[in-house]
């Protein structure tokens, strides 16, 4: 599967979070002591955007209801939400982000 | 009172107060027929046998939910050991206010609570002649006068519908309301009252220790009562939380169309943008018109109100709308403008949104008894420039053809033809700030600006004669400010000739508009000149700082000991100097900062105000006002274009 170059490593800075967004996807990067990771950027509930939301260690809070996902690999934590977020395969080359779709 | 937050689809408009009281309401254009006139819905709260109005007695904190114009609050009272958590909404499509209560029991009893809705009409702006009647079958209450309905309808989350209701007599014979009925926790179950009348109605949930119930409330807004009814059909099918939701997702999409990559902005930047881009657009009448404000507070202060279009605030928010993607909302509102556009080819001073001339202070004859034409001639000027801005960024030259023979050319006609022929000046009009009349260094170079666009209009639709005639008069008028406007001693542009042909030196913010208009470069030195003497004595240098408008303003006056009260409009436009002139990333800098320096003065819902208080930092006059919000969204644009072009020069340099 080919990836796709997403973002450079340097704009998420550590315990942050950053939407992007391919030629037609939003993806969400996560940048967990600097280990990356990249969901899907709108809550599986009711559409929200992540970004918007705030992050405490490797759960993130969905700023519309309340939801509560684990960013390590998806999954609901606390509902409303009921199905987990995708997972994008991550890799950092040469200080780039790219994601396998 | 401010308004904390604005909800609308550009027919339905509900203004709230940082109290969670409904303070207006506008149907069905937006900033027109206001059917509460400065009154209140207030909600209020009662169990064991205490009462309270959600108030000063709470800690409340009201936000939007990010990305959308949907209200998030939280509201607490220790005193009764109650939490609310309330989103509301207006549909995107429906004309119907959507509230949601989720309803907290903080204590550690099984608890009776029941939770108030007052409806305080005043249908078309008055108090006499209204109904308010309960309908049985749909167990709801309907105020109405002539053409206009409104429903009021809820449930909980257990189907139980209305507990209670009251329909009474106010502000007459001794009777305050019949809110004053809900403090014993009853409602008395009057089936109808009408003269001056109001309404409240009540839910009962009972609620175990810690824990919460729902409470759905909403109304229709409709041009008949079978219109209502349909609305109260629709949301008892469809459930507000589904409601809230399609809104929700609605305004989400909508925000994120817009093209701009706003990564490389701080985060509370780029959420006060979108932020601004939502309310500007809950100003927006569905037949064009875009409000000053639609905060009706503002009578208090000279019976009347910002409700009205002002082609000069209209102009500036189609510019903001365009720069940021939302071409759409800007086409709207130059088609208002073509349907309204004198057939002399000058603007009024404002608009009400059915496209009727507003009031105005501008008479006709001045102080010597001379006729005057009472015109602001830059909003006239504004119209034209944002509408080739428009053009730039959309190439739309179908939509331009059919404005062209009219809101181009009359304008253009008319703006060739208000020149004085000695001076080649435009001739005497109102200032900007609506207070005095002469000939303002703003409005021309507004109008050479305009006269500039005009001709390159011209050229696109190879009318020849009237492009070269337009260019020359372009130019001329640039020297012609050199020559009478700009002060070799001071090494400055003065403020305006007065009618009386005096030089007015007061430094003015508004100045800006010679190189915002694109008249003169940021850089040049005249400009320079000019902005450093508003920098250095516009600054407000109290812990607030900002920009005032001009030296001794005496609008909303806190203070001699400040050149005036700080306006978003004034520091934004020392904001977007700083962008327009940086060389590199690290002069931009000093744009974010001052971008910084709004967000940090806004309401904690995102709102921006006129004006705010020296000391405090409180919001004055009208709040929001949609001419700060559009500066802001002009100035984050003008800031992403410089970034992406000193960044692209600095890789190439590296």
């Amino acid at each position: 599967m080919a990836m796709t170059k997403l973002c450079k490593a340097d704009y998420v800075p550590v315990g942050e979070m950053k939407q992007c967004q391919t030629d037609d996807t939003e993806v969400l990067v996560v940048n967990l002591n600097h280990q990356f990771f990249c969901l899907e950027a709108r809550c599986t509930h009711a559409g929200a955007p992540l970004s918007d939301g705030e992050l405490n260690g490797k759960i993130l809070n969905c700023p519309w209801h309340g939801s509560q996902f684990d960013v390590t690999n998806g999954r609901v934590l606390q509902g409303p939400a009921e199905q987990s977020l995708k997972v994008y395969p991550v890799k950092v080359l040469d200080g780039d982000i790219y994601i396998e779709l | 009172m401010p308004r904390e937050i604005v909800l609308g689809n550009g027919k339905t408009t509900i203004c709230l107060d940082n109290r969670m009281r409904i303070r207006d309401i506008f149907f069905p254009n937006v900033g027109l027929e206001n059917h509460l006139s400065g009154h209140e819905f207030k909600v209020g709260v009662w169990s064991d046998q205490k009462f309270d109005w959600v108030g000063e007695n709470w800690e409340i904190v009201m936000k939007y939910l990010p990305d959308t114009l949907i209200g998030k609050y939280l509201a607490k009272s220790r005193d009764l050991e109650i939490g609310l958590e309330v989103n509301d909404a207006v549909h995107h499509f429906y004309n119907l206010f959507l509230r949601k209560v989720a309803i907290t029991n903080t204590s550690d009893k099984r608890r009776d609570v029941r939770i108030f809705f007052t409806q305080d009409f005043h249908i078309y702006g008055q108090d006499a002649g209204d109904t308010v009647m309960y309908e049985p079958v749909l167990k709801a209450l309907i105020h109405y006068k002539r053409q206009r309905y409104f429903l009021l309808g809820g449930t909980t989350e257990e189907n139980a519908g209305i507990y209670q209701f009251a329909t009474g007599i106010k502000e007459s014979f001794g009777w305050e309301g019949t809110w004053k009925d809900a403090e014993d926790g009853v409602l008395e179950g009057n089936l109808i009252a009408q003269g001056s009348v109001d309404s409240t109605v009540s839910f009962k949930l009972e609620l175990e220790p810690q824990s919460t119930k729902n409470v759905y409330y909403w109304i229709a807004s409709g041009t008949s009562l079978s219109e209502v009814k349909e609305l109260d059909a629709k949301v008892k099918h469809l459930g507000v939380e589904q409601m809230l939701l399609e809104t929700a997702n609605y305004w989400s999409a909508w925000i994120n169309k817009g093209q701009a990559n706003l990564s490389v902005l701080p985060r509370e930047i780029t959420r006060m943008f979108k932020t601004s881009l939502l309310i500007m657009r809950t100003h927006v009448d569905h037949d064009g018109a875009i409000i000053a404000s639609c905060d009706s507070d503002v009578l208090h202060f000279n019976r009347d109100t910002y409700g009205y279009l002002w082609p000069r605030d209209g102009a500036i928010t189609a510019m903001a709308f365009d720069k940021a993607g939302f071409r759409e909302v800007s086409r709207s509102f130059f088609q208002f403008c073509n349907r309204v556009i004198t057939e002399e080819g000058f603007f009024h001073h404002k608009y009400s949104p059915d496209g009727s001339v507003g009031s105005s202070w501008h008479a006709l004859v001045d102080s010597q008894g001379r006729p005057q034409l009472p015109i602001q001639v830059d909003e006239t000027a504004l119209v034209l420039l944002a509408l080739w801005k428009h053009f730039q960024i959309n190439r739309d030259l179908e939509f331009i053809g059919e404005v062209y023979p009219k809101l181009v050319i009359k304008a253009s006609e008319f703006l060739l033809n208000y020149r004085d022929e000695e001076t080649g000046l435009p001739k005497p009009s109102f200032d900007l700030w609506e207070e005095k009349r002469g000939v303002f260094t703003s409005s021309a170079a507004a109008v050479c600006a305009a006269l500039g666009a005009a001709s390159r209009f011209a050229k696109v639709f190879y009318d020849r004669q009237r492009q070269e005639t337009l260019n020359l008069a372009a130019r001329s008028m640039k020297q012609a400010m050199l020559t009478h406007l700009y002060d070799q001693k001071m090494g400055r542009f003065i403020k305006a000739i007065t009618a009386d042909g005096a030089r007015d030196y007061t430094v003015d913010s508004s100045l800006s508009f010679l190189w915002s208009c694109e008249v003169f470069n940021a850089r040049d030195e005249v400009v320079e000149r000019t902005m450093s003497a508003i920098m250095d004595r516009l600054w407000v240098k109290t812990q607030m700082g900002g920009v005032a408008r001009y030296e001794n303003d005496n609008y909303h006056r806190v203070s001699k000991d400040v050149p005036g009260n700080p306006w978003f409009i004034c520091t934004l436009w020392l904001a977007r100097w700083q962008i327009a002139r940086a060389h590199s990333l690290e002069e931009l800098k000093q744009g974010q900062e001052l971008l910084s320096w709004v967000v940090s003065h806004a309401l904690k819902s995102g709102v921006l105000a006129e004006q705010i208080d020296p000391y405090k930092g409180s919001p004055l006059s009208a709040s929001p006002l949609i001419w700060s919000h559009a500066e802001f969204v002009i100035a984050v644009t003008e800031y992403l274009d410089k970034y992406q072009k000193l960044a692209t020069l600095k890789s190439q340099g590296d």
